[in-house]
């Protein structure tokens, strides 16, 4: 691809991203390692480097994001160019599990030998693993009692009517 | 008339929070610190209420917005 590169880009640097993924709630471990695998696989080739990787566990929504009320949060950190950003959010936009993506530019400018550590087969594996924290902030506590019976509802449905979602966009 | 206006009461000055202890770092992940910038209703508090700097304030406003797009925090409450 003819792709402009800024002169900053041509030396011995590169970008640090951080990127958080909200994947839907019944997502599976296995899923999860899926989904893990692709990104790295794509970083590969793209030249990237995965710093860190956590796995926030499930959690409430502030709001409801394609029809979920909780979402298990992932959060990668990694040194790339913005070729690799944009691969890796055309790969999150193809992935159903996936229901909101967001990658944020911490620092333009790193020296990819002043960020020695890359993230370990253990780490990928916590990453894996699902905690749920379904009684975490203090305010919530008043609604979860009505809305643990609601919430199956709700997931059930929405799981159906995604991928009609996918087809519009 | 010179002295129609009424008298302007000036309380404390308030401080940036930000400028007087740097080691609160305003961060889009952490929305638990975020929270007391918001309203109830999820708005954001403009910085002559709060007594946020400019420079912070524009920080913040950025952290909050990022943290709404992560569902982090809410657009909106609505009763």
């Amino acid at each position: 691809m003819a792709l402009t590169r800024s002169y900053r880009d041509q030396v011995n640097n590169e970008r640090e991203y951080e990127m958080i993924t909200i994947l839907a709630p019944e997502t599976t471990s296995e899923d999860i390692k899926v989904i893990q695998r692709r990104v790295l696989d794509l970083m590969d080739r793209k030249e990237g480097r995965l710093l860190a990787l956590e796995n926030w566990g499930r959690r409430r929504l502030a709001y409801t994001v394609r029809k979920h009320r909780k979402g298990i949060y992932l959060y990668w950190r990694f040194l790339g160019h913005f070729e690799l950003v944009a691969e890796i959010e055309r790969l999150m936009r193809m992935i159903e599990k996936v229901i909101r993506y967001m990658s944020i530019l911490v620092d333009a400018n790193v020296d990819p030998n002043a960020r020695p550590e890359s993230v370990t087969e253990e780490q990928l594996n916590q990453a894996a693993a699902i905690q749920s924290f379904d009684v975490p902030e203090h305010e919530d506590r008043d609604q979860r009692p009505a809305e643990t019976d609601e919430d199956d509802a709700g997931e059930a449905e929405a799981a159906g009517e995604e991928s009609e979602d996918e087809d519009k966009e | 008339m010179m002295n129609d206006k009424k008298p302007r009461r000036f309380g404390r000055r308030k401080v940036c929070l930000f400028c007087a202890d740097n080691t609160v770092k305003i961060d889009y992940k952490n929305p638990q610190m975020l929270r007391s910038f918001v309203t109830e209703r999820g708005k954001m508090i403009p910085s002559r209420i709060t007594g946020t700097c400019a420079q912070h304030q524009r920080s913040l406003s950025l952290a909050i917005r990022r943290s709404r797009m992560v569902a982090l925090m809410p657009f909106a409450v609505n009763e």
